[in-house]
C-alpha cells in the first residue's frame, strides 16, 4: 500500500479524535528543527471547521477491541493500514518543514496489546527526538493497560499525554466497550499524572451515545480538573458511525438526521461553555446545574442561564466590583474583566468606556450598574423577561413588558 | 501637515519636529500627499538623532508605550499616523503610560491598531506555507494587511533555524530571508515564481498535505462559514490545501 493511501485511512481513522491542541509548553533549542510557542498555533482549519494544528494520525487502525461506538472497532469490515516509524517520522518532518504543522499527535488501535502498541508510539516519538532532533510538539496517546515504565517514558519525549476516559460512567462503559475495563482507564490516568508530562494530560468523552444528564457531566468534568489535575476534558458529541443495538438508532430521514446533527453539536457547544465556567469563570459545577436543573439551556449560555436564576447576585457596580463579581456578568469576559480593573484605575467608567473595553452590552446591560446609575435603555426586568427577551432575538424590549421589580435596585 | 518619507525614523522625526515647532498638524507619508488648497505642507527630512531622542522619551516612559507605536506603525491602515500621533501626544502629556486606560478613547484606538496588527501576525505563524526549492531551502509567499513580516522574523528564526529560507511579502515587493543563521529584510525585491524550482519531492508532500487536510474533516459535519470565519478567504491563495 502506498504512503498516500496509508495516510487516507489513517488521518479518517483519527478524526474522531478531538483535542488538536498545540499549547501549555514554550521551547525554543539552539539546534535542530522546531519549537513550541506556549499558546499554541493554529496551521489550519478543516472542512469540518474544526483547528487543524497536529498530523493527527492513527499508527495502526487494526484493533483487537470491539468498542461499540468506535468507527475502528474490530466487527468493522473496513480497509486496515498501518505506518512504519520512519514513514511517519518523514511525513512529521517533511510536513513540518513546510509549516504545515505544530507537531504530531498521534494515536492508535491496539493490534496486538496495550503494552506492544505503547512501545511503537513511544519508538515513534524517542526518535524524532533523539535522532531527527524534533523539537516540535508531540501528543501521545496513552494506551489503556499499558505498563508504568511505558508510561513513564512516553512523557520524557511527548508534550503531552492523553488517555481517554471515553464516557461519562463506568456502567456506560461497561456497556459498550466491555474490553475496557474502568478502573484500567483510571489507573491508566493516575499513571499519567504522576508521570506529569510538560503540556499536561487531557481526556476525551462521547456525549450522547449513552444517558447521562448534562449534570453528571460537569460534575465529572469538575473532578478530573480538581482531583485528577487534567488540563482539558474533550467533549465530543455521539456521531452515529455503527449500527449497534446497544446505541441511539440512527436516523434514516435527512431532516431527522440534521436535526439530531444540530442537536449534538449544540450540546457540545453548551458543555464547552460550561467547562470554561469551570476553568476560568471560578464557577462550581453545582451553580451550574443542579438536580432541579440537570441539563443545559438550549437558548441561552450557561453563564446567562446561571445569572437568571441569581437576580439577587445583580446588579454588579462596575467602577466597584472585584473580578470574580465582574467575571459573573454575562457580557463580561475573562479579557474585559482585566481591563475593567486596569481602566478604572485611571477614571471611572460609563457605558462608552465599557463599549470601548469591548464588554457586550447588549447583554451585560441588564446586569450592571456604573457609579450607581443604570445604563440608560436598561430599565429593570424580571428574570423571565430577559429570558424570553434573549431568546427571541428581538430588538428592544417594549415598555410594556417592564414587570416586577427583581433585578435589585 | 508634516509629510514624512514613510520610514519609522522619518515618522519619529516628524513627531520631533511637530514639538519643536509647537504645531501639531497631521503628518502623512509622502506616498499619500495630495496637496490641499491653503494647506503649509513641511517636508521632514529623516534624521536619526531626532528619531532617537523621541524613542528614548517614550522608552522612558515605558518598553510597552515604545512597542505600541511601532505595531502601529506597521499597520496597513490609511489613518495610522493620526492615531499614532495622537497617542504620543496624549500619552506624553500624561506623563506615564496610559496603556491600561482601554476606557480612553487615544489610548483604545492606538491599542485596536496594535491589536490587528498583532493578531494578523499570530494567524500568519500558522497560515504561512513553505515549499521547498531544488537548493534545499524554503520559499514562502504571503500579502497580508499589514506589514507584518518584521513580526514573523523571532519566531520562525527560532523555529526554523537548519534551514535556509525567504518570506516573501508581495502586495509590498519586501522579502525575509534567512541564510547561514543570518537573518535581512530587503526592500523591492523580485521574487519571481517559485513553481518551476521546486525540489524533486515537493509536489508529493503538497499532496499528501491536502490528502490529510481532506480526510481529516468529518464529512457529516462540513461547516464552510465556520471554516472561513478562522481562516479568511484573502489568504487562500498561498495555501497548499486550498489550491
Amino acid at each position: 500500500m502506498d504512503l498516500q493511501e496509508k495516510l487516507k485511512i489513517l488521518s479518517a481513522a483519527a478524526r474522531y479524535d478531538v483535542s488538536c491542541a498545540s499549547c501549555g509548553v514554550s521551547r525554543v533549542l539552539p539546534q535542530g528543527l522546531g519549537s513550541a510557542v506556549s499558546a499554541g498555533i493554529c496551521h489550519s482549519w478543516s472542512d469540518d471547521g474544526r483547528c487543524v494544528s497536529l498530523l493527527k494520525v492513527l499508527l495502526t487502525n487494526y484493533c483487537l477491541y470491539d468498542c461499540a461506538y468506535c468507527v475502528n472497532r474490530r466487527s468493522n469490515d473496513l480497509p486496515r493500514a498501518a505506518f512504519t516509524p520512519q514513514e511517519l517520522i518523514d511525513l512529521t518532518m517533511q510536513f513540518y518543514k513546510r509549516n504545515y504543522i505544530e507537531g504530531l499527535f498521534l494515536s492508535s488501535g491496539v493490534r496486538h496489546s496495550p503494552d506492544r502498541t505503547m512501545e511503537e508510539l513511544i519508538e515513534v516519538a524517542g526518535t524524532l527526538r533523539e535522532r531527527a532532533h524534533f523539537y516540535g510538539y508531540i501528543h501521545l496517546k496513552v494506551i489503556p493497560g499499558a505498563a508504568p515504565e511505558l508510561v513513564r517514558l512516553a512523557s520524557r519525549y511527548a508534550d503531552r499525554l492523553s488517555a481517554n476516559i471515553e464516557l461519562p460512567s463506568a456502567p456506560s462503559l461497561q456497556l459498550l466497550a466491555p474490553d475496557k475495563k474502568p478502573q484500567v482507564i483510571t489507573r491508566t490516568m493516575e499513571l499519567v499524572a504522576s508521570a506529569a508530562p510538560a503540556a499536561g494530560q487531557s481526556t476525551q468523552l462521547i456525549v450522547g451515545a449513552t444517558p447521562e444528564r448534562d449534570l453528571q457531566i460537569v460534575t465529572l468534568a469538575e473532578e478530573l480538573y480538581r482531583r485528577r489535575n487534567l488540563s482539558r476534558v474533550y467533549y465530543s458529541g455521539y456521531m452515529p458511525v455503527n449500527t449497534d443495538r446497544r446505541l441511539p438508532a440512527l436516523r434514516e430521514e435527512p431532516s431527522a438526521a440534521a436535526e439530531h446533527n444540530r442537536l449534538i453539536r449544540l450540546r457540545e457547544h453548551r458543555l464547552y461553555q460550561a467547562d470554561w465556567l469551570l476553568r476560568f469563570y471560578r464557577f462550581k459545577a453545582g451553580e451550574i446545574l443542579s438536580p432541579e436543573y440537570p441539563d443545559l439551556d438550549e437558548f441561552v449560555d450557561p453563564k446567562t442561564a446561571w445569572a437568571l436564576r441569581h437576580p439577587e447576585f445583580f446588579p454588579v457596580e462596575i467602577n466597584k466590583a472585584g473580578y470574580a463579581d465582574l467575571l459573573r456578568v454575562p457580557g463580561i469576559g475573562v479579557r474585559s474583566a482585566k481591563r475593567i480593573l486596569q481602566s478604572r484605575r485611571f477614571h471611572s467608567l460609563d457605558e462608552q468606556a465599557l463599549k470601548r473595553i469591548g464588554v457586550v452590552l447588549k447583554r451585560a446591560r441588564y446586569f450592571l450598574i456604573c457609579s450607581g446609575q443604570r445604563l440608560d435603555s436598561a430599565r429593570q426586568y424580571t428574570p423571565a423577561t430577559l429570558y424570553h427577551f434573549f431568546t427571541a432575538q428581538e430588538k428592544t424590549l417594549l415598555p410594556g413588558q417592564e414587570q416586577l421589580v427583581l433585578l435589585g435596585g | 501637515m508634516f509629510i514624512y518619507d514613510g520610514s519609522f525614523e522619518g515618522l519619529l522625526t516628524a513627531v520631533f519636529e511637530a514639538y519643536r515647532l509647537r504645531d501639531f498638524a497631521d503628518i502623512t507619508p509622502a506616498e499619500n500627499y495630495q496637496k490641499g488648497l491653503f494647506e503649509e505642507a513641511r517636508r521632514v527630512v529623516s534624521a536619526a538623532d531626532k528619531a532617537a531622542r523621541v524613542s528614548a522619551r517614550l522608552l522612558a516612559l515605558s518598553g510597552d508605550v515604545l512597542r505600541v507605536v511601532q505595531y502601529c506603525f506597521l499597520a496597513g491602515l490609511a489613518d495610522k499616523e493620526k492615531i499614532i500621533f495622537a497617542y504620543i501626544r496624549r500619552t506624553l502629556s500624561a506623563g506615564r503610560s496610559l496603556n491600561g486606560n482601554y476606557a480612553d478613547p487615544v489610548v483604545a484606538a492606538a491599542l485596536a491598531c496594535l491589536k490587528k496588527v498583532a493578531r494578523e501576525a499570530e494567524r500568519l505563524k500558522g497560515l504561512l506555507r513553505f515549499q521547498e526549492l531544488r537548493d534545499g531551502s524554503f520559499y514562502a509567499a504571503i500579502e497580508p494587511e499589514h506589514c507584518i513580516l518584521p513580526l514573523l522574523a523571532g519566531h520562525c528564526r527560532a523555529r526554523f533555524s537548519g534551514q535556509g529560507w525567504l518570506i516573501h511579502d508581495a502586495r509590498r515587493g519586501i522579502a525575509l530571508v534567512y541564510q547561514d543563521g543570518d537573518l535581512q529584510l530587503f526592500d523591492n525585491s523580485a521574487v519571481h515564481n517559485a513553481r518551476d524550482k521546486h525540489a524533486a519531492h515537493e509536489l508529493a508532500y503538497q499532496e499528501l498535505w491536502k490528502i490529510f487536510h481532506q480526510n481529516i474533516a468529518i464529512a457529516g459535519r462540513k461547516n464552510p462559514k465556520l471554516q472561513k470565519q478562522f481562516m479568511p478567504v484573502r489568504y487562500w491563495k498561498y495555501l497548499t490545501e486550498k489550491n
